[in-house]
């Protein structure tokens, strides 16, 4: 049996990528990733760390998103919490991000609750989007909703888009609204004066554009999703943030992954003392074969020139200055930390000197001084 | 009551058990909440662990087990299937299944759904006809929903779906799903100067055996490179740079790689040097794209080096769809390496990861507890089940085992019961065998720098040949100028071609290395027959105690060699034959598979008859069996005096579950035709497979610890297979970790062998591997075909001499 055979995920009444079902045929990339890659495009621009998706649905764009190096912070919300569910273990870290732990840390946090309420954990973001979401809300929600994310989340940028009424004409099978859950849908005129009018109330800037360009002749129709991007006004000042901002929790929690960084001293550290064992150990073999052909003239032609070749170069500007230099004695390899030291990929993860030392400390053979790895040159097989 | 169509009848319980319950009995509600003693399902169970003492002739003594497997009970009345059908045709699957949960105010939220079955937990009034709108074009489609089944919720027909529920319980715990087996990488253990991480994870699986239904859950490892491959590509580049290519294919093909953007696991089946990831591939939409624009679109990978090659994966014929074999072509910078392959392993790596990876049975239950616990105490993981009313006992399943009766072992003069962890060296090095070939005319090979230790080794053997009851003569000495191939196979090949007389060719060689023992081999084995043996150096320097203990074991093999026999077991069937099958698959490509064949020669089974059969990609095992078969009668008619075997016992090694109706469709029918070709002679026949990499396990209490289950303890019921008639078999004492015990199926049986007793043939079986003086894990005619297809396969690549065929020369 198969596990694909069988459908028993979790089912749900919203399908939010309507025009898979209708506009496909109009638009190619298909329209919903035009709108994902109009936010991606906006990411690349702004370089937000915290970004929100408010109706984030299967949370395909939040996992477009967790590509992007610049963010750390990642958080969806949703009034269905079956669909999130769905899919939301794409947003785990994969079994290869522990081998390779990256530079930045990320925290991806799904969210079940309303865009009509005010909950302390999604303050502070610099990009809030709102991809097909306001059409699906109510009169009273959708009267509420400008106070939560303009009033009180108050990120840098906002992005909302929703559907172009206008564009509906030329739609096939569409007769009232796109979708069965749709609430209203706006032409350009009503968007752009919501738009305004609450831009103008939170002291943010708009500005509109839109993805799925009209046929040629008939550009006064406009986009067919219509996006307007909201950007803040005045930095927020850190008092108004605290003072009038309520504390109470009303999301609940559905899924959380902390990716595993370097920030993570854990990560940091066995990226650290494997960085140090491979360069001690190419610097040993360096030396190894050069006491080799010193030995014997005659293999240094043959056997050892190639990897000869390979290190000599690298060593020799290493070791130019240094006051200590990496020796064999007896069957040990003796090689400075400050040589260990003085290769990039060693200091980019450390840092300082004094980081190296305490995060191999235990973890490598030194000196009793801790100042030269030690390695037996009989551990190679 | 009648027996299952097909199969044999064993006697015994077990057939008469399993028939007196019909596949779909209901089940009252509330039965399952009560089996929570071991003595489990009503119906066959009960049967099984009452039949000590209902037979006192059933030998063996009761032992407590504990065992890999977690009882599930089902809290649900029944499970419902429902037939689904969409009216006009909805072909695409997705769309049925968006339609579908648009009516979950009718279906409920908790379904299971393949495109036209569909199980729910609750009864829906019939009939249901639903309509939905196709947004395609805008047709009014008309779902019906009519009822097929009311199931027991422990069907088997139920248990697929079950498994995809549980795959999520462990998502819910944050597991890392890759390939069947759940990871947590977050809590690897780093071997740092192997460029090393462990992973620990579970394998686990909800299947019905005849216990019920169970989870069976088993701790497992992951072994993975911390350096992608383009990383190790480097690192041999560096090494190696003149053999750069081949010493790339020779350590990656045939690797599992795991990849930086799924959960996928490939085999590596080539390397395409003259692809980069700047080439072109199709996408699924007919788009051409780049491999580095794919990454970087679709998972937003940058891919640093332009100029590598690409690693080849060739998908298996039933993994794809539409037949076609399409490649797959991955990015070495994006893969990662698992598990170590044979040739980077030495034996310091070796140990330092059993270290990490081996569990006492304390540890392993510890694991096994430790999941159990997670799950309950996370309310979503525990809640998922309980939507289709499962719920986990929160201990592994606790039953009684038996331990089969002690084996006495026979010497030539002398018989004995062996200690508790069946392990007989001292008897065998002590006293004499049944039977010991005189060497008289033998040949001793070394090159003349070991010439010390050549003599250092004939004096030992003839002190520590005396009492095994063996004659050692001097040897006939050839001393070789040094220790190139070429040497040794000119010499050993002049001096076989001009003695005809001789009995044995032992050589000393300096270091191990295959390809020198290779042409040995093939000179002994093939080109002029002899038996032979090739002892490294290394493994004569020592102390002298250390020196007689490695020349008492070579003796005895080498007794072997020559068709004398060890030691034996009472072998209380009377014209019965053994045969043990096993197959080596080449790992390399347009390799042939070989099929080692063992069978007996006399009623102790200390006499045996080896055939090896090397088979072309495809090809029908049966075909082979039934050369097998007749060369072997062939070679027997004149010996055993025109008296064949009334009873043939076969072990069959190397069967998948999924192969076993293959072998008793096709394999038998094909032997018992070859038994006609001889006038009236239609012996009885037991087949059993034998299937070592199994996920059972079980442990025993000793004084409230938990450790590995004594030499010869089984079950046969409970975690037993309801299509099969199976036992479990811990013959093999281990000194560490887990013993894994032995499944053995029996797919037939015409010679109204007894469970009991084809339980205890086969223990006696695993007593009589001459190379170990002790228990094995598997009967010993199926080891000796495992060397013997290993030996054929792996280093001679050849069919050994038809000469060879009654000694184990091969061990």
């Amino acid at each position: 049996f198969s596990e694909q055979n069988w459908d028993c995920i979790y089912p749900c009444l919203i399908n939010f990528q309507e025009e898979q079902f209708t506009g496909i045929a109009e638009f190619t990339p298909p329209l919903y990733k035009q709108r994902y890659q109009f936010i991606k495009d906006l990411v690349g621009k702004y370089k937000p760390k915290k970004v929100a998706d408010l109706g984030c649905a299967d949370c395909t764009l939040l996992w477009m998103l967790k590509s992007c190096s610049c963010i750390e912070v990642l958080a969806g919300l949703d009034i269905c919490a079956s669909v999130m569910k769905e899919k939301m273990h794409r947003l785990s870290p994969l079994p290869a991000d522990y081998l390779k732990p990256s530079e930045r840390s990320l925290t991806v946090t799904l969210h079940h609750g309303s865009v009509a309420q005010k909950d302390p954990c999604m303050l502070g973001f610099d990009l809030v989007t709102c991809i097909e979401l306001i059409e699906h809300l109510e009169e009273p929600e959708l009267k509420k909703f400008p106070e939560v994310v303009f009033g009180f989340m108050a990120p840098s940028i906002v992005v909302i888009s929703t559907p172009n009424s206008e564009f509906n004409s030329l739609l096939p099978g569409v007769m009232l609204f796109r979708h069965p859950d749709h609430k209203f849908e706006w032409n350009q005129v009503q968007f752009q004066s919501w738009a305004l009018e609450t831009a103008r109330h939170y002291g943010y800037s708009v500005e509109f554009t839109g993805v799925g360009h009209p046929p040629t002749g008939m550009e006064n129709v406009g986009f067919c999703t219509q996006i307007g991007v909201f950007l803040r006004k005045y930095p927020q000042t850190s008092e108004s943030t605290q003072s009038e901002k309520p504390t109470q929790a009303v999301y609940k929690t559905v899924f959380k992954a902390v990716y595993p960084s370097l920030k993570d001293e854990k990560y940091l550290q066995n990226a650290v003392v494997s960085e140090v064992i491979f360069t001690a150990q190419i610097i040993k073999q360096s030396l190894l074969n050069h006491l080799m052909s010193e030995h014997d003239p005659t293999e240094r032609k043959s056997k050892f020139r190639p990897s000869m070749s390979c290190f000599s170069e690298g060593l020799g500007k290493l070791v130019v200055g240094k006051s200590m230099e990496p020796f064999v004695n007896g069957n040990v390899v003796y090689i400075p930390l400050t040589t260990i030291f003085s290769f990039p990929k060693v200091k980019n993860l450390c840092g300082t000197f004094e980081k190296l030392c305490r995060l191999i400390a235990g973890k490598v053979m030194l000196s009793s001084d801790g100042s030269t790895v030690m390695f037996s040159t009989e551990h190679e097989n | 009551t009648a027996q299952p169509g097909g199969r044999g009848c064993l006697g015994g319980s077990r057939p008469h058990a399993r028939a007196v319950s019909p596949p779909c009995t209901p089940v009252p509600v509330g039965v399952t909440l009560l089996q929570v003693t071991p003595l489990a399902s009503p119906s066959h169970c009960l049967h099984h662990l009452l039949a000590p003492e209902l037979k006192p002739t059933v030998k063996g003594t009761a032992i407590a087990v504990g065992l890999n497997s977690v009882k599930i009970y089902c809290q649900n009345e029944a499970v419902y299937q429902y037939h689904v059908t969409f009216s006009p045709e909805v072909e695409c699957r997705s769309t049925r299944f968006a339609m579908l949960k648009e009516h979950q105010a009718v279906t409920g939220d908790v379904t299971a759904f393949d495109g036209s079955i569909l199980y729910l937990p609750k009864l829906l009034p019939q009939p249901v006809s639903l309509k939905a709108q196709r947004r395609s074009d805008s047709e009014e489609i008309t779902i019906t929903i009519q009822i097929t089944k009311v199931l027991e919720p422990s069907s088997d027909l139920c248990v697929p779906f079950y498994n995809v529920v549980f795959r999520r319980v462990m998502r819910i715990l944050d597991m890392k799903p890759i390939g069947r087996n759940f990871f947590e990488p977050d809590q690897a253990t780093v071997l740092q100067r192997y460029r090393l991480q462990i992973w620990p994870g579970y394998s686990v699986s909800i299947r019905k055996k005849d216990g019920g239904l169970f989870l069976l859950v088993d701790t497992i490892h992951k072994v993975i490179h911390s350096d992608s491959i383009l990383n190790v590509m480097h690192t041999i580049y560096r090494q190696s740079l003149n053999s750069f290519q081949e010493e790339c294919f020779k350590q990656l093909v045939g690797s599992v790689v795991i990849t930086r953007y799924n959960n996928r696991t490939y085999r590596i089946n080539d390397i395409d040097w003259n692809k980069t990831p700047r080439d072109s591939f199709t996408l699924f939409s007919g788009e051409e794209i780049t491999f580095v624009d794919y990454y970087s679109k679709a998972y937003g990978i940058t891919i640093r080096e332009l100029d590598q090659p690409l690693l080849v994966h060739r998908p298996r014929e039933k993994q794809t769809s539409d037949g076609k074999l399409d490649l797959v072509l991955l990015v070495p910078e994006l893969t990662f390496m698992t598990g170590v392959r044979e040739m980077r392993r030495d034996s310091r790596m070796v140990k330092d990861l059993m270290k990490e990876m081996l569990q006492s049975p304390k540890q392993h239950y510890t694991c096994l507890t430790s999941l159990l616990r997670r799950i309950k105490d996370k309310p979503e993981a525990s809640q998922e089940l309980m939507r289709w009313g499962l719920s986990l006992d929160p201990d592994i399943h606790r039953t009684q085992g038996r331990i089969l009766p002690a084996e006495r072992i026979n010497l030539r003069h002398s018989s004995f019961i062996p200690v508790k962890d069946l392990m007989w060296n001292k008897e065998v090095t002590r006293e004499a065998s049944i039977s010991a070939i005189a060497m008289n005319y033998w040949l001793l090979v070394y090159p003349k720098r070991l010439q010390d230790v050549a003599k250092t080794l004939v004096a030992t053997m003839e002190s520590t040949c005396g009492p095994i009851g063996m004659r050692v003569s001097r040897p006939t000495v050839v001393e070789l100028k040094d220790d190139r191939i070429e040497t040794y196979a000119k010499t050993i090949q002049s001096v076989l071609s001009s003695e005809d007389k001789v009995q044995l060719l032992l050589c000393i060689i300096s270091s191990s290395r295959e390809d020198l023992y290779r042409a040995i081999k093939k000179l002994c084995c093939v080109q002029s027959p002899v038996p032979s043996q090739v002892i490294n150096v290394q493994s004569l320097s020592g102390q002298l105690g250390k020196l007689r203990t490695v020349v008492q074991k070579v003796l005895l093999q080498m007794n072997c060699k020559l068709g004398g026999e060890l030691w034996g077991v009472d072998i209380p069937l009377k014209q019965l034959m053994v045969i043990g099958m096993d197959i080596y698959h080449s790992r390399s490509k347009g390799m042939r598979s070989v099929i080692g064949f063992v069978a007996s020669m006399n009623h102790i089974l200390t006499r045996w008859y080896s055939r090896v059969v090397f088979q072309m990609p495809h090809q029908e095992i049966a075909d082979s069996l039934q050369l097998c078969l007749a060369s072997l009668f062939q070679f027997l008619l004149p010996q055993m005096n025109h008296c064949l075997p009334k009873k043939i016992v076969i072990y069959r090694d190397g069967v998948s579950d999924s192969q076993l109706d293959t072998v008793l469709k096709y394999e038998i029918p094909q032997m018992q035709k070859c038994f006609k070709t001889f006038e009236n002679y239609q012996p009885s026949m037991v087949v059993v497979v034998v299937q070592k990499q199994i996920s059972t396990n079980f442990y025993t209490m000793e004084e409230e610890q938990f450790v590995s289950p004594p030499p010869g303890t089984v079950i046969d019921h409970t975690v037993t297979s309801l299509d099969w008639q199976d036992f479990f078999l811990v013959a093999h004492h281990s000194r560490q970790g887990c013993s894994i015990p032995t499944r053995y199926i029996c797919v037939l049986n015409t010679a109204n062998l007894s469970f009991e007793h084809l339980q205890r043939l086969t223990f006696k079986l695993c007593h009589l591997y001459w190379n170990w003086p002790g228990t094995i894990r598997v009967p010993a005619p199926c080891k000796y075909a495992h060397k013997l297809a290993f030996l054929s396969g792996h280093i001679l690549h050849h069919e050994p001499s038809t000469q060879l065929c009654d000694k184990l020369f091969f061990l």
